[in-house]
């Protein structure tokens, strides 16, 4: 790791201005004032001696700035500035990360100097970070120009002017975010339910999650070990569904986890899910509230799902009604989103908005246009899984037990279920 | 009015059942200054080529790395808290810094480093190399060469549908509105290795409890259907269709004709099937050649060559690293039983290696490791065990 140690001046051949002064730095918005000194002047900054300010670029991205230079000053940087690489330029204007909780384990000499741009423009040094400040960090700044020789008398001294300044938090926009639903939602679930999918009210954080999702069996106490060790987050692509996978290891019969330490769920009890509310959201601010779902546990779903068990109930022609389709136990809420859909029967796509209620066991279809007398399809793709990873033809924990090629074989399968459209008076 | 319905048939869909996507239509893109939404899993392939996954994208970009391949000094030295460094020089606390894969050029011996800068939604993905001098750089894309190609692919438009009678039918796949990422839903990519001229991915659905395996010819053109790899997991009893693949190496397994996959998933069982057998729609089953124990998910695998005989060197979250000799695997008898913990193939825990968080190779003695310290992550070169 190469970092210029930038060596301090003695102080005898020095006139310093040392002083972290983040709330004088820090201004409404982004701004903050200006700190610093001239040369061996009064301890307040005067109009026209050195400062490092806080400032903001035409693209309102912040920027610190060197302000009241020496025209020789800036005329000795400018020249020297034109054989500069970036690492020259954190010796004479440095912002670094302050140092704190996060960064034991580096001093100030070994940490980085912040990413950046230097240039000099209308007799201002700004330095342009290459990734915007981050709200709340402290930043420490150092400029330290190379100096011409010192007389006696300090002219020509070492400047160096230090602070500190911190972009303040911008005021959180709309109202806190919130858990808005878990699903399944219904109130008993098998106890060898799958998966468990939790609905936030805006785009969460890349944080896993995992730390703040606890299962509380019915005397209040943490179950052990209840979902798959991951370490991988599943989202979906907004960031605003988080997955939470029970562990398959223990939620099937006559495999080791299983046997070790039982299912994550016992029939006949009650458990509460809970989401810490510190989980950190997309801006980096915790849950408007902790969520707590109760919920209670019944025997496991062991057999394929058999559309053949399906209710449907078509609507009349010419209207807009749904197709409802009803199932007989829950089926899983994501995958009914995209696992079925109704098509003419050629196969044409029909168009419309699919509504999921009833604790996932009815399944609702509004088309676009108007239904037009005639024969229909519902089709369910062979992915379409209920709440216990059962498919359609295979269910789950025999998934383990059966080659899935072969002689043999259970095949998982979509299915195909016609239904007729007709007028009133039909 | 009577609610009637009939079952008319129930009809296998083959194409969806257990294969991937179908890449028909999607084309690979290609450009210079690559920008990405996410960065994850990295991996080298030919003549200094980065292939970077974009986990919210889901796509794969290959990055000819041109003058970014290497630093000023070849090799890797020692960083300790590195990830404290790289939060410095990002300019941000280093809580606020994820790291997701770490990889060695095998050219350059620089390590590079994906990084998320920031954990809420303006989180930045940087690419970060470390040469020889311990030197943090990030790696300007701003004249990079790439080629882009989007995993999960869209699948195609129709699926034809054999009904009960012998007449198929076209179906069109998943709601446009409903559906933008295909079948399998968004998914995590958990790995990639080049293995001659293609790239191998696994990954994992947010969705189905589902694994899949998917071929990309490089240079990217068209993608390939996915692969599902059917193992037959010991210790949990059952044969094993959807358990998530986490790290996996090819090797020549001596005594073999073929080249091999050696697979590590989770919970841990190691598996072997031969490269060729990852054809497009195929679903193969692996040979289950040990159970490294339950509860775990393999993190990095690499292999290496010490005093004359082959090893795997394997990194877990929960289990240490393991190192476990291959001149077995040949004649290893397949696992078909219920095992109590581990099995099959011998292993050994490598009690030295403790916290290790990313593993690669960085030349032919020593590994290179992120290792969870004290009071930070340190980047460090270790003997080979």
């Amino acid at each position: 790791m190469i970092v210029r140690d930038v060596t301090r001046p003695e102080s005898s051949r020095r006139r310093v201005v040392s002083f972290v002064a983040l709330a004088a730095c820090l201004v409404a918005a982004i701004l903050a004032a200006s700190c610093g000194r001239a040369r061996g002047r009064a301890a307040t900054p005067a109009a026209g001696d050195p400062q490092i300010r806080l400032s903001a670029d035409a693209t309102g991205a912040a920027t610190i700035d060197v302000l009241g230079l020496p025209a020789d000053e800036l005329d000795r940087l400018e020249r020297a500035s034109r054989t500069f690489t970036w690492e020259q330029w954190t010796t004479i204007l440095r912002v670094q990360v302050a140092s704190g909780a996060s960064t034991p384990a580096v001093g100030s000499t070994e940490r980085p100097a912040v990413l950046g741009r230097y240039a000099i423009t209308n007799g201002v040094l700004r330095f342009t970070p290459q990734f915007p400040f981050e709200p709340g960090t402290r930043y420490e700044v150092r400029f330290h120009p190379p100096s011409p020789a010192a007389s006696d008398d300090g002219e020509g001294a070492p400047l160096l002017l230090q602070t500190s300044v911190v972009v303040p938090v911008p005021p959180r926009r709309g109202d806190p975010t919130r858990v808005v639903d878990v699903f399944p939602t219904a109130p008993v679930l098998p106890e060898n339910q799958l998966r468990l999918y939790i609905a936030f009210s805006a785009p969460m954080g890349l944080l896993d999650g995992a730390p703040f999702i606890h299962l509380l069996d019915d005397r209040g106490a943490e179950v052990i070990d209840p979902f798959l060790p991951l370490d991988v987050n599943l989202w979906n692509e907004e960031h605003t569904r988080y997955t939470v996978l029970f562990d398959p290891g223990r939620q099937k019969q006559g495999i080791l986890p299983n046997e070790q330490l039982g299912r994550s769920l016992v029939a006949g009890r009650t458990y509460t899910l809970v989401v810490d509310a510190a989980w950190p959201d997309g801006e980096g601010r915790p849950l408007g509230a902790p969520f707590r779902r109760e919920f209670r546990v019944g025997p496991a779903h062991d057999a394929a799902i058999d559309p053949a068990d399906w209710r449907l109930e078509p609507p009349t022609a010419g209207t807009r009604d749904p197709l409802m389709v009803r199932f007989p136990r829950p089926l899983d809420h994501a995958l009914l989103n995209r696992a079925l859909r109704v098509t003419g029967s050629q196969g044409a796509r029909i168009d419309g908005d699919r509504h999921v209620d009833e604790a996932e066991t009815r399944w609702r279809f509004t088309p676009r246009d108007v239904w037009r007398t005639g024969d229909y399809l519902l089709v369910a793709a062979p992915t379409l899984e209920d709440v216990a990873g059962n498919r359609i033809g295979r269910p789950f924990e025999d998934s383990m037990l059966h080659r899935t090629s072969g002689p043999g074989a259970l095949k998982t399968s979509g299915a195909v279920l016609p239904f007729s459209v007709r007028s009133r008076t039909q | 009015m009577k609610l009637m319905f009939k079952l008319l048939f129930i009809a296998a869909l083959g194409l969806a059942t257990s294969v991937g996507p179908y890449a028909a239509g999607n084309k690979a893109t290609s450009g210079v200054a690559p920008t990405f939404k996410h960065i994850g899993k990295l991996a080298f392939g030919p003549d200094g080529v980065l292939f970077a996954a974009d986990g919210q994208e889901v796509s794969i970009t290959a990055l000819q790395l041109g003058s970014q391949a290497a630093g000023k000094a070849q090799g890797t030295k020692d960083v300790p808290a590195i990830d404290q460094k790289i939060a410095a020089l990002l300019g941000i606390d280093a809580k606020n810094l994820l790291i997701t894969d770490m990889v060695v050029n095998p050219k350059s011996r620089n390590t590079f480093i994906a990084v998320m800068r920031g954990v809420g939604a303006d989180a930045k993905p940087v690419l970060i190399r470390v040469d020889g001098n311990g030197t943090l750089d990030v790696v300007s894309l701003d004249q990079v060469k790439y080629s882009r190609i989007g995993v999960p692919n869209p699948p195609p438009a129709e699926t034809p549908l054999l009904l009960s009678n012998g007449r198929k039918i076209p179906v069109p796949n998943y709601p446009d509105k409903v559906d933008p990422k295909g079948m399998m839903g968004v998914q995590t990519i958990t790995h990639m290795a080049f293995i001659d001229g293609k790239l191998y991915v696994s990954g994992l659905s947010s969705e189905e409890f589902a694994s899949k395996m998917r071929v990309f010819p490089y240079p990217f053109a068209t993608a390939d259907e996915g692969t599902s790899v059917e193992i037959y997991h010991g210790s949990h009893g059952q044969m094993e269709t959807f358990s998530p693949v986490f790290t996996f190496v090819p090797y020549q397994i001596d005594g073999e004709k073929e080249k091999s996959i050696i697979a590590s998933y989770l919970c841990t069982p190691l598996v072997k099937f031969p490269v060729s057998a990852l054809k497009p729609g195929s679903k193969i089953q692996g040979t289950t050649i040990a159970e490294f124990g339950n509860r775990n998910r393999p993190i990095d695998m690499i292999v290496y060559k010490k005093d004359g005989q082959d090893f795997i060197l394997m990194s877990n979250n929960q289990r240490g690293v393991m190192k476990v000799p291959t001149t077995p695997f040949g004649k290893a008898q397949p696992i078909t039983k219920h095992v109590p913990d581990t099995a099959g193939v011998p292993f050994e825990t490598i009690a030295s290696m403790k916290g290790v968080q990313q593993l690669d190779l960085l030349d032919s003695s020593k590994a290179m490791l992120l290792v969870q310290g004290t009071s930070g992550l340190n980047l460090e070169a270790v003997a080979l065990p």
